[in-house]
């Protein structure tokens, strides 16, 4: 009978018992299926955060892998007004001092704002930005600071008022999860032009700001997309805390890094060029000033620099024209150092040689009723005497000789009007009209390098012409490319481009170069004791529109290399407007035998002549002191 | 009374009792294992977070050393500390240096003598 009644009792409750938990099931169900993703969607969005990952913008390095440039990682230093409350006015005092940012300023940011969220609800904005960047150890002095930033007497507050000021000195100031970064430029202006600068801009992905640098000129501006890399980002949850919870990580994906690049520039010898060049410069204050040094066989450039320069860090300090890569970007007429494409053009066809001889009128002609001089008055002179004493005379009957056809067929040969191909922007191409556009005087003009303009790298690497044996090679200015491990990815060679004169040519005019430093040529101050120099000078007119040609503005220039034998580099120096003297052998020559004798040793070329060694000195005794002895 | 307590013991026996404590037992232990486990779990996330943290610190750190390194590498720095503690360094003059001839090439001039050149002088730094 008990077990009846029990057993009755038993099924009512368990009936019950279902049914409570069948109406907890369907609610169950009701909640996590029916309603699924409306209610894990808020849930979500109370716990759920996507942090962006902020990629590393790679190095650019030298040949000798020392860093150029560099990104150093910042933060982004913000306030939460709604955890501040009254204290804004003293905090504002404190930190202002701490970090040398204007109080008032300070002030005005730290003050609550009110605004009206997606709930409709009125709330204090918790986001302000105080600086947008700031150094780690900034970020830890700031935290320390806070731990104990007196702001009231705490004896004097009551429970609430300790609790929040517990909780001000720990969330008021905070940094935000993406780093901001700036770029940095280790050795400020050396080879700026050839570096670039970046522009940092902020974008927002998601609901988050991203700062991040945009390249706008040099290997920064070229090599942009590679040297970016690539946003990572984080979903994770977090806890009331705001803590993450790493378990809870949804999706992780890592940035990538941007590639380095590694120059071809030696950072040792863009020193030496640019001590020399500013040495130059303060000698005959120019409009502006560039130097070029290359290797002739490979096409590398070791060095260019430019004057007026700029340092990269702060760009925006200088004027447009110091941003200028003159090398690449200003065109100008060359003069007689153009004297070397045209007179090669003809050796290498066989119209002349060497010792064809021409008479050179004693230094005037008249040519289509316009005249041609010379600086000083030559009678007959060789082929080579008119490269020794640059006559404009010899050089234009050794053109006309060849023809306006040929000199135009190997002026496009040796790159003349074409961009030379170098891995940075905004390179000019010159200017070289065809020949139905030559008037009857170009002939008599171009061989002496006007009617024509030509950017500096391009002279530079039509003298490597001459150099390398007669090849016109691809100007090189990046090595190679690598991952952040290290990993090369992608590797530049060099590359000849085309076969413009033959070695016997080349050999030739390079032996008529070489008379250039001597003696009686127009450059015996770009000569060197213990190495054989080929070069060429150039002092050039400049044009200036309405007004024509002026002699009071000049470009003045020597492009040669050395050994002259066995040529390691050429360097290529170019003056706009020097003043004092005019000449290129005066104003350049020196600038290039002062870069010159420093590379010799920089590079370790070997001397020319031979040299008795000096054995008997004491090791470490300076010259002087050994001569006083 | 007496006879309830005693039809209730025929129902409840000794090995019922065991049973339900192991069931407790079983039921508490795993709700505890739980419990650890996911104590566990939070604390190796922290864990995970704070090495995460050290080892973006350390790789800040290293940046920052190797551009130092670079800075006091750069030709300019050494430049001025030399000057700085009066050391009076300079290059030696071409009479100076001991040259040894030597018939062989050079490290890295595959590509040059790739494309047909001979092996130039600047042997020793390229």
């Amino acid at each position: 009978m008990v077990v009846r009644t029990q057993l009755r009792r038993l099924i009512v409750f368990s009936t019950l018992l279902l049914l409570g938990f069948s109406v907890l099931l369907g609610r169950l169900v009701y909640i996590q299926v029916v309603r699924h993703d409306e209610l894990s969607g808020k849930a979500f969005k109370y716990t759920q955060r996507t942090y962006l990952k902020q990629t590393t913008r790679g190095d650019i390095l030298d040949r000798n892998g020392s860093i150029l440039v560099s990104t150093e990682r910042l933060k982004i230093l913000c306030a939460d007004p709604s955890r501040i409350g009254d204290y804004y006015e003293p905090l504002a005092a404190i930190l202002a001092e701490h970090l040398d940012l204007d109080e008032a300023d300070l002030v005005k940011r730290l003050r609550p704002r009110f605004y009206t969220n997606s709930l409709n609800k009125v709330v204090i904005d918790p986001h302000v930005r105080l600086r947008a960047r700031i150094t780690e150890d900034e970020w830890n002095s700031v935290k320390q600071l806070m731990k104990t930033v007196p702001l009231a007497d705490e004896d004097a507050l009551d429970k609430d008022g300790k609790k929040f000021l517990t909780a001000l000195r720990r969330w008021a100031i905070y940094t935000e999860p993406v780093d901001s970064h700036r770029r940095v430029y280790l050795n400020g202006e050396l080879a700026a032009h050839v570096l670039g600068f970046v522009q940092t801009k902020e974008r927002v992905v998601g609901r988050q700001s991203v700062f991040y640098a945009r390249g706008k000129a040099g290997i920064e501006g070229h090599f942009d997309q590679y040297l970016q890399g690539v946003l990572g980002w984080r979903t994770t949850e977090t806890d009331s805390r705001r803590r993450e919870q790493v378990a809870l990580r949804s999706m992780d994906v890592d940035p990538v890094d941007g590639l380095n690049v590694h120059l071809t520039i030696d950072a040792g010898v863009q020193a030496i060029v640019e001590d020399e060049l500013k040495i130059g410069v303060e000698a005959s204050s120019p409009l502006s000033a560039t130097v070029i040094v290359a290797r002739p066989q490979t096409g590398e450039i070791l060095a260019m620099a430019n004057y007026p320069t700029f340092d990269p860090n702060h760009p925006g300090n200088y004027e447009t024209r110091n941003r200028r890569n003159r090398a690449i970007s200003d065109e100008f007429e060359p003069g007689s150092t153009f004297k070397t494409v045209s007179v090669s053009s003809a050796i290498n066809d066989n119209v002349v040689n060497l010792n064809t001889r021409f008479d050179c009128e004693n230094g005037h002609i008249y040519f289509m009723g316009r005249s041609l001089h010379d600086d000083h008055r030559y009678s007959v002179l060789s082929v080579q005497d008119i490269m020794k004493k640059s006559s404009n005379i010899g050089a234009f009957k050794i053109a006309r000789r060849l023809g306006a056809e040929r000199l135009h067929y190997y002026l496009k040969e040796f790159g003349i009007g074409d961009p030379t191909g170098i891995s940075l922007p905004a390179e000019r191409a010159g200017t070289l009209r065809t020949v139905d556009k030559w008037s009857g005087l170009s002939i008599s003009r171009v061989p002496i390098g006007y009617e024509i303009a030509v950017t500096p790298l391009q002279i530079t690497m039509a003298m490597c012409v001459i150099a390398n044996g007669g090849w016109l090679m691809n100007p090189m200015l990046v090595q190679h490319l690598s991952d952040p491990n290290g990993e090369i990815v992608m590797r530049y060679h060099p590359e000849r481009l085309r076969r413009v004169i033959t070695e016997e040519a080349a050999q030739r005019m390079t032996r008529a170069l070489e008379t250039v430093v001597e003696d009686g040529g127009t450059a015996p101050r770009a000569r060197l004791e213990h190495y054989t120099v080929a070069g060429k000078t150039g002092t050039a007119r400049k044009y200036i529109p309405n007004v024509g040609y002026t002699r009071s503005k000049y470009y003045a220039s020597f492009i040669g290399f050395l050994p002259s034998e066995a040529p390691e580099i050429v360097i290529s120096v170019i003056f706009n407007e020097p003043r004092g003297s005019i000449y290129g052998g005066v104003i350049s020559g020196p600038v290039f035998q002062g870069i010159a004798k420093k590379l010799t040793n920089y590079l370790n070329i070997t001397p020319s002549r031979e040299l008795k060694l000096e054995t008997n000195r004491p090791r470490g005794l300076r010259e002087e002191n050994y001569a006083r002895r | 009374m007496w006879r309830r307590v005693q039809s209730r013991n025929e129902i409840i026996g000794a090995g019922w009792i065991v049973r339900a404590v192991v069931v407790c037992l079983f039921v508490g232990g795993s709700c505890a294992g739980y419990l650890w486990q996911k104590s566990q779990v939070h604390q190796l996330g922290q864990a995970i977070r704070g090495l995460e943290y050290d080892l973006e610190q350390l790789e800040k750190g290293n940046a920052v050393l190797r551009q130092r390194y670079s800075v006091l590498a750069s030709p300019r720095e050494l430049d001025q500390r030399v000057e700085q503690f009066g050391l009076d360094l300079r290059s030696p003059a071409p009479e100076q240096i001991l040259r040894i001839r030597d018939s062989g090439g050079r490290s890295d001039v595959s590509t040059v003598q790739s494309l047909g050149y001979s092996p130039g002088r600047l042997s020793r730094r390229y």
